[in-house]
């Protein structure tokens, strides 16, 4: 199946940044519930969000590298949700970029992917 | 906004820059979560970046100083009680218009929108192993010492177990000092929401990685099937010998039957499975499973400790009666706290009972007395494989 390479109209130029890869591996996001909706992998862009930070970084969905590390974020931001969700990315979902120390990765999905279905069932935090 | 604006008066806005200034961020995810900023007069402010919408974004900030500062990023302080040591300022940062802020009470703060109780700042500070215990009665004030002890020592005692299965070490004797370090880890944190302990991973360099993780997830294994009421199936292990092990260490990690302790949750990042609650139900079917496996029984002796190991913490009890002739010998194990006890019986040569169970022919004691202070004693014929003695 051929992979859409395109991004959506509304990213910046340079959006990826360069140094960013094709997305791959285990990824671990905090969603709402068990339930997983597309509602739960919006970007601030979608949601209309985090209006001064960086453009590009608006238009991506945070991930993280491990479990434990999405767990630190549910625990100092409960509001997020309550439950963590992995999933397991490859080229076709897109592009991504491991940012910074805490394990936090910017996922920039290719136009048209249906985010949810790289991400398996949900694990309750509580 | 998800959380409510407070209807008060705002405090003038001439304390504050717009937009706040980032000193230092301390902890961020995408952006920053946790950061340092001040007020026009130079004060050095904590913020929390809690909630946001499209109409804004709400920062708590509370004054810090270094010392806590230093704490907090040393992972000794957790957010929250940072946080909320005093009152906080809500700050509200609309997209179009000017911010504002108003003093708040902690306790006004709706819980999700703080960081859960215990949170450190940074995921490499959160405790590997957390043990909470959880009853009507379990509040700074009302709680009983035990309570602490039984949380530090079903720990303790729990890892011990399965370590002691993972590196084929008898259960009894005195550890090694570098041993007990791996299972007698650092408390890192007290939380008295309940009692929680949460403790640190042992020193890196002791770390024998593998091991340590093959024994816990046996530990995890065990205390998922210990609290799920309705799985009766057989806890899967690769032999009996494990099968009990994980059993044994499982069963110290479950609430007492009765006492202040109801409930007991495990958690921390070595538990794959978020938080392990177990109840006075779980501890009742691992027992019966124990039970099942193990075959158990309470025995009594009387006699005169022979010989003692200090180091292996076990004696042989010699001159043994039963119904009054001398006839066997019994070998066993002690706790290390009765050390000094059986020294004391062993140089004065006081014949003694000790009381013990017998688990695999394997004599493990746990009370020893003079012989004269016990009412009825009750000789070693009771034992599954006395040895026979020369007296």
């Amino acid at each position: 199946m051929a992979i859409n390479d395109k991004f959506p109209d509304y990213f910046p130029s340079c959006c990826p940044p360069e140094n960013a890869i094709d997305a791959n591996g285990a990824v671990f996001r905090v969603v709402k519930n068990e339930d997983l909706t597309n509602d739960d992998f919006l970007s601030h862009h979608e949601l209309e969000t985090a209006i001064t930070a960086n453009p590009c970084s608006r238009c991506g969905v945070s991930v993280f590298n491990s479990f434990h590390n999405a767990l630190h974020l549910q625990r100092m931001r409960p509001t997020l949700g309550n439950a963590i969700a992995e999933g397991n990315l490859n080229s076709s979902a897109g592009k991504m970029l491991l940012t910074i120390k805490s394990g936090h990765i910017d996922w920039w999905s290719y136009d048209g992917v249906e985010r949810q279905s790289f991400f398996g069932k949900p694990k309750l935090c509580t | 906004m998800y959380l409510n604006i407070p209807t008060t008066d705002s405090l003038p806005n001439d304390l504050l820059d717009n937009p706040l200034p980032i000193d230092r961020v301390l902890y961020e995810a995408g952006e920053p979560i946790v950061y340092l900023t001040h007020t026009k007069h130079g004060q050095t402010l904590l913020a929390y970046f809690s909630d946001e919408s499209k109409e804004g974004v709400v920062t708590f900030l509370t004054s810090i100083s270094k010392a806590r500062c230093n704490l907090l990023e040393a992972g000794c302080l957790s957010v929250r009680e940072a946080l909320t040591a005093s009152s906080l300022w809500f700050h509200l940062s609309r997209p179009n218009g000017e911010p504002q802020f108003w003093v708040i009470d902690p306790s006004d703060i709706p819980n999700e929108f703080l960081p859960l109780e215990g949170t450190p700042l940074l995921p490499e500070h959160e405790s590997v192993f957390r043990t909470r215990a959880i009853g009507e009665h379990i509040a700074l004030g009302k709680m009983p010492a035990s309570v602490v002890g039984f949380v530090a020592d079903a720990t303790r005692s729990a890892l011990k177990t399965l370590l002691d299965f993972t590196y084929d070490i008898p259960a009894e004797g005195r550890p090694r000092k570098n041993y007990s370090r791996l299972y007698d880890l650092p408390i890192q944190r007290f939380t008295f929401a309940s009692f929680e302990l949460g403790f640190a991973a042992p020193d890196e360099e002791l770390f024998p990685n593998d091991e340590m993780q093959q024994a816990v997830q046996k530990l995890e294994a065990g205390l998922v099937w210990a609290a799920c009421p309705i799985n009766n199936d057989t806890l899967i292990a690769e032999s009996d010998a494990e099968r009990v092990a994980v059993l044994r260490a499982s069963l110290m990690l479950t609430p007492p039957i009765s006492g202040a302790i109801s409930e007991i949750e495990i958690s921390g990042t070595w538990i794959k499975h978020g938080r392990i609650k177990l109840t006075r139900q779980s501890r009742r079917k691992v027992n019966g499973e124990l039970h099942k496996l193990n075959k158990e029984k309470v025995v009594t002796c009387c006699g005169r400790i022979g010989e003692i190991d200090g180091d292996k913490l076990s004696f042989i009890l010699r001159e043994v009666t039963v119904n009054g002739n001398q006839e066997c010998e019994c070998k066993g194990f002690f706790e290390e706290s009765l050390l000094d006890d059986m020294n004391l019986f062993y140089f004065e040569g006081t014949r003694v009972a000790v009381v013990g169970v017998e688990r695999r022919e394997r004599l493990s004691v746990i009370a020893v007395a003079p012989e004269n202070t016990i009412e009825e004693p009750v000789g070693c014929g009771e034992l599954t494989n006395p040895t026979k003695t020369i007296c």
